[in-house]
């Protein structure tokens, strides 16, 4: 294990590539607890999140003959994370309860609804201290095209322009979706919500 | 004097601003203190995002995606090595063949030429008498199989003597390790040089 932990990522790749599954195994240990992060201040469910995690390194191996080993990995396999993960809640959205109720007639923006699993209990999350815990319900109160351009603005880092390849949207929903996400998180982290 | 919007502050700490809007911005807020005060307020967002601290790894899922990945198909190893042996084996084998086949070979393990099978036995007799014993029994078996086999038109095998067989299995054996170490070798070179 110590021999794959001293080689460069660029080297575990083209091993990786030629099917040298203990080369993409130290990929995994090196990129799982980043990549279980995305997948998780998306989904906020850690059984899911672990799921969607092992998910997307079995694609990412599947598709690794077509990975340009000259780039990184990580945000990579992070977008295909993201896609994922933002899947998932797609298909959750509409097996279960709506994340967000039906925008009124003249209304702005789709009202948000808390998850049902979610504390969202203000109070009791100050009191416990938790302001990270705030944060995180927060989040995943948000409709989730909201949460996706946070994940991919703040915690990837993309450009308005690569969100807008990343999620497919015309940059102006880029521009919107963030400045609305944003007056979300924080009215809800100043208890106006 | 008109504030700056929401939106401009937004990009302005997005560093989506180009240089004179961000300039403007800039010129505005030095002496706007509401605008400085939205700033901050939007500021302090934007840090609480980036100090959020990552949520542990509930476990490693290294063993489970490796279980899961699919060895790749193997490549094609038919190496020039592989052809050689390939060829080796081939040509070995037919020449073995036409050599037990014929008459020269037929004749020179035929009873009564002198050097028949009966006659090495007397010469090595105390080595070879047991060994005479267990090929004689096999080959009274494999002559009544190779009878019952080929019934119809015995074969040249059929009339193989002992020492044939034993010379036949003998070769057929080499040729195989032979073979086989020359087909594993790059294998277990390719392995070694994946490091």
């Amino acid at each position: 294990m110590d021999s794959w932990a001293g080689l460069p990522e660029q080297r575990l790749l083209t091993l990786a590539q030629r099917g040298v599954a203990d080369a993409y195994g130290e990929l995994v240990r090196r990129y799982q607890g980043e990549l279980y992060n995305v997948v998780y201040r998306l989904l906020g469910d850690q059984h899911e999140s672990l799921d969607l995690t092992q998910e997307s390194f079995v694609q990412a191996y599947n598709a690794l003959a077509s990975f340009d080993t000259s780039r990184p990995f990580g945000p990579w396999i992070k977008r295909i994370a993201t896609n994922l993960a933002l899947n998932w809640l797609q298909r959750r959205h509409v097996l279960t309860t709506p994340l967000t109720r039906p925008a009124q007639p003249g209304a702005e923006e789709p009202e948000e609804l808390a998850l049902p699993d979610v504390s969202t209990e203000p109070e009791r999350v100050y009191l416990a201290g938790e302001r990270h815990e705030l944060l995180r319900q927060a989040l995943l109160a948000l409709p989730p095209h909201y949460r996706a351009v946070i994940e991919l603005r703040h915690f990837q880092e993309l450009s308005y322009e690569e969100i807008a390849v990343a999620l497919k949207l015309p940059l102006s929903d880029v521009k919107s979706n963030l400045f609305r996400a944003r007056q979300l998180l924080r009215k809800r982290l100043e208890g106006e919500v | 004097m008109s504030h700056l919007s929401l939106e401009t502050l937004n990009h302005y700490l997005d560093n989506e601003l180009d240089g004179a809007e961000r300039a403007a911005a800039e010129t505005h807020m030095a002496t706007c203190g509401q605008c400085q005060r939205q700033l901050a307020a939007l500021q302090e967002l934007f840090l609480a995002l980036e100090t959020l601290p990552p949520a542990p790894l509930p476990r490693d899922m290294t063993a489970g995606v490796l279980a899961r990945i699919a060895p790749p198909p193997a490549p094609a190893r038919w190496t020039w090595r592989a052809w050689v042996a390939l060829a080796v084996q081939l040509a070995a084998a037919l020449i073995l063949a036409f050599t037990l086949a014929s008459p020269a070979v037929q004749s020179l393990f035929a009873v009564g030429n002198g050097v028949s099978f009966d006659g090495l036995l007397a010469t090595f007799n105390g080595l070879w008498l047991r060994a005479d014993s267990w090929l004689v029994s096999a080959q009274t078996v494999t002559s009544t199989w190779m009878n019952q086999a080929t019934s119809v038109a015995p074969g040249p095998l059929a009339a193989l003597a002992p020492l044939q067989w034993a010379l036949l299995l003998a070769v057929t054996g080499l040729l195989w390790l032979v073979g086989t170490g020359l087909l594993l070798t790059p294998q277990r070179g390719t392995m070694n040089a994946e490091r």
